[in-house]
């Protein structure tokens, strides 16, 4: 009876200890700082240097140097500047830190989220001028007078998007989205100013199709 | 044992009794709840319609009385009126399930209504008179206006109010509101508007300015292509050609594993587009000598290609890049009607991307006027309680599709960092720009 109570005991300690090494050790992956060392440090000075905030070597030591540089950096960055390298500033950094992190809203204006929602919706999968192509034509219908004057508006408007009634509108985009957004607020249009697109495989109607076509991008024809 | 099935099925019959009376339940619940839905749709498809009906009517009554004023804060007072209503007409319809064939034709004329009534009440307030051809274009805008009027009010009438008069398959809808062909409509109820403003037929058919006239063979433009992205980029391709606004033949090729994509101009064999399909890249805010080594990098590179002598305005950080605006300058003078931005790999020092749309639209040899006003004369209207860091001469595009020569004032207002434009020549407030510092880098707006 006693020789159980012992065993229970044991098996209660050594769950503890699993449970306290686990948590210690993802303490250990989510966050780097003065006294951490490896390949990740490396990355984090490589990444600092290129940058412009750190002039020491890249040796894979965080010491006081590398310190100061991950301070100066979040502090450029509108990061709390505490001189640890947590996931905030990882991600800023573009380091992942053992698990993947997905794209937020947060680091994006929010016309510029609202784009990379329409082109996952529309586009996940095509190649990246294509997807480029979708926000474009969501911004020369802004900038149109035959279209609402904000990309909400443009977004938004009846029958405009199937996206939207289908409800992959609301799907969270990834990060080849985001770029491809920031790209075209930016001024890249690889339609030429188009104001349409269809599948050519999926429609039939007339007045599309009339519209004289200015680039196929995989799936998507891009008209005027 | 007969006692016990008999009970047995009893139950089962009550179980099921019980599923379909609930499921019968829930059905009829769901069936109202998205007639509900559909009425709430229905009724701002409706109140929509109802504005439309509304505001047209209105907007032909404030025509009148533009047509009857005769001071000019009464003629602003109202254009500008019929340049609000116009945006709400918009609103309303673009709300609506209607057909882009009737749609498009529709708003793009409610905007251009707008757009020319803000013009010309802009040019009212800075001191011009309304001229004959001005009150012509609102004779015929009214009579355009009252006739649309009458006839949604008749279709109005004749649907009792109801939306889907508008509708997709609706015929009269095509009558009503774009007539039965392009044709009909735009000579009978669209009247074309004569105007240098925003959404004007000349601003939105602008043909590019920089490109000159020499015809290009796609084998020309494939040296050109090569010659601009040097050995860095190799197997260069031929992809599907770009027909749009400024039509170009379009290559790809490969810089290390990332797809490069060059697109050359038709006419003139100029560098459009330089893009770099890059797989990852961190978006963050470099530090100040950084990015003045950027700016050089941009700078030499733009220069070394055969572009002016630039100055850097502002920049966005993203995916591994630097997009750098440079100003191209002549006689010092920032011209910003010809900007062109590069994107230069932060890690690799290299440009990696250009975009010259505005500065092939835009670029010519200009002969640019003295300022006729001195800075401190300019100075003079600034707000005063703007603190003023940094003066240029400069040239900025306004969407009257005209340059306006201008002193360029940096300035702080508190903490928000703002740039005020005067014009050089009138000494009037041209534009005012506010400095916005994002987590991506900076934007004006």
């Amino acid at each position: 009876m006693k020789k159980r109570r012992i065993t229970k005991y044991m098996l209660l300690a050594l769950i503890l200890a699993i449970i306290f090494v686990i948590s210690a050790c993802s303490v250990a992956a989510v966050s780097y700082s003065y006294g951490s060392s490896g390949q990740k440090v490396k990355e984090i000075q490589t990444r600092l240097k290129s940058w412009g905030f750190y002039n020491g070597s890249i040796d894979g030591v965080f010491g006081s140097a590398t310190s100061a540089a991950v301070k100066w950096f979040q502090r450029n960055n509108g990061i709390t500047a505490d001189g640890v390298v947590g996931s905030v500033t990882a991600e800023k950094l573009g380091i992942a830190l053992g698990s993947s992190s997905s794209s937020s809203a947060s680091g994006s204006t929010s016309d510029v989220y609202l784009l990379a929602r329409v082109i996952y919706g529309e586009a996940r999968g095509e190649p990246y001028k294509g997807q480029v192509a979708i926000a474009a034509v969501v911004l020369n219908r802004v900038e149109s007078s035959s279209f609402p004057n904000t990309i909400a508006k443009v977004v938004y408007q009846n029958g405009a998007f199937s996206i939207v009634a289908d409800g992959q509108i609301n799907l969270t985009p990834d990060d080849t989205a985001i770029r491809a957004a920031k790209d075209a607020m930016n001024g890249y249009d690889p339609t030429g100013g188009a104001l349409f697109y269809y599948n050519p495989k999926k429609t039939t109607n007339a007045y599309m199709l009339a519209k004289p076509v200015t680039l196929v991008i995989g799936e998507h024809n891009f008209c005027r | 044992m007969k006692d016990i099935r008999e009970r047995n099925r009893k139950i089962m019959y009550i179980v099921i009794g019980v599923i379909i009376v609930g499921l019968i339940i829930a059905l009829v619940i769901v069936s109202i709840n998205s007639t509900i839905k559909e009425r709430m749709i229905n009724a701002q498809y409706q109140r929509s319609f109802e504005d439309i009906v509304k505001d047209i009517d209105t907007l032909d009554t404030k025509m009148t009385k533009l047509l009857v004023a005769n001071t000019d804060d009464t003629y602003v007072m109202y254009l500008m009126d019929v340049w609000r209503q116009t945006g709400d007409i918009e609103a309303s319809i673009t709300a609506l399930p209607v057909k882009n064939e009737v749609i498009l034709p529709f708003t793009q004329y409610i905007t251009r209504v707008g757009a020319y009534c803000k013009s010309l009440s802009q040019r009212i307030l800075s001191g011009e008179k309304i001229s004959d051809d001005d009150m012509g274009q609102l004779k015929s805008l009214k009579d355009s206006l009252s006739k649309m009027a009458a006839e949604l009010k008749e279709r109005w009438a004749q649907t009792g109010g109801n939306y889907e008069g508008l509708m997709d398959d609706s015929e009269i809808a095509t009558e009503t509101l774009a007539g039965d062909s392009a044709d009909q409509y735009t000579d009978d109820m669209y009247i074309k508007l004569i105007y240098d403003g925003p959404f004007s037929e000349s601003m939105e058919n602008k043909e590019p300015l920089g490109l000159g006239n020499e015809a290009f063979s796609a084998d020309q433009a494939k040296t050109k292509a090569q010659e601009f992205l040097g050995d860095s980029v190799s197997g260069l391709t031929q992809a599907e050609d770009m027909n749009g606004t400024i039509p170009c033949y379009v290559f790809e090729g490969a810089a290390g594993e990332n797809l490069v994509s060059i697109y050359i101009t038709k006419t003139g064999g100029k560098v459009l587009y330089y893009n770099t399909e890059r797989e990852w890249g961190m978006s963050a805010v470099p530090s100040d000598q950084r990015y003045d080594e950027l700016i050089e990098i941009a700078k030499n590179w733009v220069s070394e290609k055969g572009f002016p002598e630039c100055s850097a305005s502002y920049a966005q950080f993203y995916n591994g890049c630097a997009v750098i605006n440079l100003v191209p300058l002549q006689d010092e003078i920032k011209l910003y009607p010809d900007l062109i931005k590069v994107c230069v790999d932060i890690e690799t020092n290299e440009a990696v991307g250009i975009d010259t749309r505005n500065y092939y639209m835009s670029h010519t040899d200009r002969t640019l006027d003295k300022a006729t006003v001195t800075e401190d004369q300019a100075k003079a209207i600034v707000n005063p309680n703007l603190q003023i860091t940094d003066v240029k001469l400069v040239l900025i595009p306004k969407d009257d599709n005209k340059e306006y020569l201008c002193y360029e004032f940096s300035a702080k207002l508190d903490s928000t960092d703002c740039l005020v434009y005067i014009n050089a020549k009138t000494c009037t407030e041209e534009n005012i720009l506010i400095i916005k510092h994002t987590n991506d880098g900076t934007l004006t707006q």
